[in-house]
């Protein structure tokens, strides 16, 4: 059956081995690492033939940036997702303190503004608990 | 009659959302004192924190329906209005040049990201706006088309809109931005809409992604679960 020799790239530092994908008339595909042979294999001297090492070079320097550039996505990506997760719990946890009816009604509007502006859950926790005890001591005052 | 510019929430059914308006409400006039800020909500939840946030308190025939929002749109107090949802954070003074954003538009929003999980595309259309934060005008026309967006999204979620599901899914049917588009695309109430420059500035979806803007983000849109 007739077939293609696809997407070259070496697979070692010495080039004495190269990935490709054969690709046959009837779509199917086989993935496979070439290698010449004492007797010398006619894969082998087909890929050398039809792209040579120049072109193998290049098509296997395209595809490590390409891996990097996918891998600098994937953990930006990461990094956006983790952040949003610990925006959206910020968030979350800033509502909650705005629940407590002595935070609401409080008239304290510096502490209040600490905790609106508040750019972790501690700081959220601690400027919390500080008007909560201040709301306390005017109740008991 | 109306004689300034302002925003408006809606804070109704989950008292979560009263206290999210709050902080939406509180972090605008962090960054913007002076910002003219209405507040739609039930009497029995106003009290002297929602007095001392919001300029204009309306809780007359407030319906107890969660989107209430829509029923607020055509009795804003003001000649510009913007809409913020409850869910939202103002995280620049730049807050202070939307009204100089405005077009010659009717409308002005910000586009639905595909990526960030949106329902966007269905086999007779597609979704492009947001209706979670937009600028509006109040003209006679603009308003008809807010009450006519009211009317029909009640008759969307009661069930008596019914539609040619296999152009328009049946899972449109919780979303207000169904309604909108329908409006606007298939009646004579549509509206001329444009866009924000630089939208992801002024209304940025928590699931954007962070190069979508390489300037301060303007309004930062959480997710109230």
């Amino acid at each position: 059956m007739k077939r293609e020799i696809k997407h070259p790239i070496w697979m070692n530092e010495e080039k004495t081995q190269v990935k490709c994908i054969f690709e046959y008339e009837d779509g199917g595909t086989f993935e496979a690492v070439v290698s010449d042979t004492a007797e010398g294999n006619p894969d082998w001297y087909e890929i050398m033939e039809i792209y040579g090492v120049e072109k193998i070079d290049e098509l296997t320097q395209q595809l490590e940036e390409d891996r990097k550039k996918r891998r600098l996505e994937s953990d930006q990506r990461h990094k956006d997702i983790q952040e949003r997760e610990k925006n959206e719990a910020l968030f979350a946890c800033k509502l909650e303190a705005f629940e407590i009816p002595e935070i609401r009604e409080s008239k304290n509007r510096e502490i209040k503004a600490k905790i609106r502006k508040a750019k972790s859950l501690v700081e959220v926790q601690s400027y919390t608990t500080i008007l909560l005890m201040k709301e306390l001591e005017n109740a008991t005052a | 009659m109306p004689q300034h510019n302002g925003f408006i929430y809606a804070a109704t059914v989950k008292k979560q959302f009263l206290y999210s308006a709050l902080m939406s409400a509180m972090t605008l006039k962090d960054h913007w004192p002076e910002a003219n800020i209405t507040l739609f909500t039930h009497e029995e939840w106003v009290d002297s924190q929602v007095e001392d946030t919001f300029d204009t308190i309306i809780t007359n025939d407030v319906p107890h329906h969660h989107r209430a929002k829509l029923w607020a749109l055509d009795k804003t107090p003001y000649d510009l209005t913007v809409y913020l949802d409850a869910d939202t954070e103002i995280l620049s003074s730049d807050i202070s040049t939307i009204f100089d954003q405005m077009t010659n538009a009717d409308i002005l929003m910000t586009k639905i990201r595909k990526y960030a999980g949106a329902f966007v595309d269905f086999p007779g259309g597609k979704l492009v706006d947001h209706c979670g934060m937009f600028m509006y005008r109040n003209t006679p026309h603009v308003m008809k088309f807010m009450s006519q967006w009211w009317k029909l999204y009640q008759k969307q979620v009661d069930g008596s809109w019914q539609w040619d599901t296999s152009l328009y899914p049946e899972d449109l049917r919780p979303w207000d931005q169904w309604a909108f588009w329908w409006l606007m695309n298939k009646t004579d109430y549509k509206l001329n809409r444009e866009y924000f420059k630089d939208d992801a500035r002024w209304n940025f979806v928590n699931t954007y992604h962070k190069d979508e803007t390489d300037k301060d983000i303007i309004v930062y849109h959480h997710t109230l679960g």
